[in-house]
């Protein structure tokens, strides 16, 4: 009876990974790299992050830790509440009733899928803030983000990958 | 497992509507919008300083190895700098005795109170559609909203949340930044105003301002919010009516800040000011 509790709730702590994952997504957004290439504008890595794991766990990564994330995102790169959100949101559910298309196939789909995806979120959200700000933003930020965020891509799956082999095997 | 679908779908589009309503609420400047940021980025800021500290490691090994690389151009860049330097200490001092004295005649009260709280940058001004940073300071070291932030040449943006432990900067390149300004000697005033790109523009100058490239902006202090004088930078371009200003700092590459506490002068009233000396 013990050890099956400690069980279930080491299977509870594990299964947290994708989102605390995604945090870490969050707060790179926000951090200072001082790096020459990498700046003012920086990849989307919590989109990445929500993208993966809503395809290879989707019970892992619900719409509304996908949803606060994107509020902590908010919050720290001073965007208004739900700017991000509403971007994870989207790319959640969709991804979710899209997932059967990627799971089981070649990265280069999954790759080809997240170009499409990360393509949408960025058009989506240049709108949002442009019409929240009633200004038509310069869109060669979003541009270069779009491309820096796919481009990064493959690394941040393969991480992803070894931490899902590492720590989720052993949850159901 | 169609009960399944059916509530996943729901808390899909119950999330949306939250994201939505929250954004309408934002726009309409709710209070506790504010709030609820400044709340999260208190309970991050730990972690954010944390992160950045590594980051920041290495920057100081990069500029470390640099300046090995140009010790000796610096060094004889610095001599003549020390040299012109010493010259201008002359000129200032002298200044300043003629300020006091010319002061003490006029009998002048309205010395700023200033005081300065220096605080670390823990945030990029990332993100494409604005320009702010987080600092790892906030009321309980005595900021407040509102507060001007210079880094070590000029004025850079503006305190806009103040937490408990961290507070957001408005840069002056921000599309929301409008900072009072006077321009050149004739101290022009106008508007600087951001517009997310590294140049902001000068506006509402009067019809008759001469504005030439390279001269010097400074805050003006109009509207009693920032203190005047602190200077942000030089006339960068000037095409076609469009003023537009270099700030002096690298906004991308602030890593720490000066924040003033400005109280807003009183005004000498009392009758003998306009008895003249005595």
């Amino acid at each position: 009876m013990m050890v099956e509790t400690a069980k279930l709730w080491q299977v509870r702590l594990l299964g947290l990974t994708p989102a605390l994952l995604t945090l870490i997504a969050v707060l790179l957004a926000a951090v200072p790299f001082g790096l020459p290439f990498f700046g003012p504008v920086v990849p989307s890595f919590a989109v990445m992050s929500v993208f993966y794991w809503t395809i290879f766990r989707p019970e892992l990564m619900p719409g509304w830790a996908a949803f606060i994330m994107g509020l902590i995102q908010d919050a720290l790169t001073g965007v208004p509440l739900g700017a991000t959100s509403i971007i994870l949101v989207l790319v959640q559910g969709i991804c979710l009733s899209q997932r059967k298309v990627f799971v089981g196939k070649s990265f280069a789909i999954g790759w080809w899928g997240f170009v499409l995806m990360a393509g949408a979120a960025a058009a989506v959200s240049w709108a949002i803030a442009s019409l929240y700000a009633l200004h038509l933003h310069d869109p060669r930020p979003v541009v270069v983000q779009f491309v820096l965020t796919v481009a990064v891509y493959p690394a941040v799956a393969w991480f992803f990958g070894r931490v899902e082999i590492a720590v989720l095997r052993r949850v159901g | 497992m169609p009960i399944k679908a059916l509530a996943q779908r729901f808390a899909f589009a119950l999330l949306l509507a939250l994201s939505l309503a929250l954004l309408a609420m934002s726009r309409a400047d709710f209070v506790w919008a504010e709030r609820a940021r400044v709340a999260i980025i208190d309970v991050a800021e730990p972690l954010l300083a944390a992160l950045s500290r590594p980051t920041q490691l290495a920057r100081s090994a990069v500029h470390a190895v640099e300046d090995m690389l140009h010790l000796q151009d610096e060094n004889q860049r610095l001599r003549q700098e020390n040299q012109r330097l010493q010259h201008w200490q002359q000129v200032a001092l002298r200044l300043e005795q003629d300020n006091a004295l010319l002061r003490r005649l006029l009998q002048v009260n309205t010395d700023p109170q200033m005081a300065f709280v220096t605080a670390r940058v823990v945030s990029e001004p990332a993100g494409a559609f604005v320009r702010t940073v987080l600092l790892n300071a906030g009321q309980r070291d005595g900021l407040r909203r509102g507060d001007a932030v210079t880094a070590d040449l000029g004025f850079v943006g503006r305190v806009i949340e103040a937490g408990q432990r961290a507070s957001r900067v408005l840069l002056v390149t921000d599309l929301n930044s409008r900072i009072p300004v006077m321009v050149g000697t004739a101290r022009s005033r106008g508007i600087l105003a951001g517009d997310n790109g590294p140049l902001p523009r000068l506006e509402y100058l009067p019809g008759s301002a001469q504005v030439s490239v390279g001269d010097r902006i400074v805050t003006s202090g109009d509207g009693g919010l920032l203190p005047p004088g602190l200077a942000i930078g030089e006339v960068a371009s000037v095409t076609d009516g469009v003023v537009r200003a270099r700030p002096l700092v690298d906004l991308n590459r602030i890593e720490w800040v000066q924040v003033v506490r400005y109280e807003q002068p009183q005004p000498n009233l009392s009758p003998s000011r306009f008895l003249g000396p005595r």
